[in-house]
């Protein structure tokens, strides 16, 4: 099983986990990939950017402790996770996540699973930028 | 219940006097920060509220709330986290630690 956790500052770049996907042996069925990309409306109005505050290093342990529960709970071999912290404009993308496990539903469920909890439990704050 | 009978009036004064202090003594402030919407209610990155010495965490929320009236009603989802972990309500909190208001709108 192998765990990553990363923040980095801003937009997160396409490559940010390819040295994950790269180390990929083949042993997996399934390879899921998601990314959370900053969208122009908010509640209907449009807007410039979002600020992400993080509260480390509680964010890290906290994103640690949730790949780690749904690795086990899902039987991944592989679970990475990148969040931005600080200003990320619209378009850009704020969250990559690439789960690996043999067969494909528990990939796909794992993913949302952790999104879910990770909006809920993770000291993880949006400050919007607006347009106007 | 202890007969006080004959004590001359000026111990017992001095008695009130002792048990006033040392209950004022007891109590001690503790600082909460805050973050996101939380912040900006506030209008700042922490508050100190004060409580009995040796709070449980409940005891500093609810203070929080007496404190802060507008942080009320994103309290009863809020947790707190005790040296970056999260608290149970019955968990105590020593001088020292680092306290935070963790209150998450989900979303995005």
């Amino acid at each position: 099983m192998s765990i990553t956790v990363r923040i980095v500052d801003g937009p997160i770049g396409t490559d940010a986990l390819a040295s994950v996907e790269a180390a990929s042996d083949g042993g997996c069925g399934a390879r899921a990939t998601f990314e959370g990309i900053v969208r122009r409306l908010e509640q209907g109005r449009a807007i410039r950017a979002i600020a992400y505050e993080l509260y480390r290093p509680m964010t890290d342990h906290e994103l640690i402790r949730l790949a780690q529960g749904a690795a086990v709970e899902f039987g991944l071999e592989r679970i990475a996770v990148v969040h931005s912290a600080g200003r990320v404009p619209v378009g850009a993308c704020s969250f990559r996540m690439v789960v690996e496990a043999p067969r494909r539903a528990a990939a796909l469920d794992a993913m949302t699973h952790f999104i879910d909890r990770m909006k809920r439990e993770v000291p993880i704050w949006k400050r919007i930028e607006w347009a106007e | 219940m202890p007969r006080q009978e004959g004590r001359p009036r000026s111990a017992s004064s001095t008695t009130t006097e002792q048990a006033r202090a040392e209950r004022t003594l007891a109590r001690v402030k503790v600082t909460v920060l805050l973050f996101g919407g939380a912040a900006e209610i506030a209008g700042s990155s922490s508050v100190r509220v004060e409580v009995e010495r040796e709070p449980v965490a409940a005891v500093v929320l609810a203070a929080l709330g007496r404190s802060v009236p507008a942080l009320e009603p994103v309290l009863p989802s809020a947790r707190l986290a005790v040296n970056h972990e999260f608290a149970r309500p019955d968990q105590m909190i020593r001088e020292g630690d680092e306290v935070a208001l963790i209150a998450l709108v989900s979303g995005g």
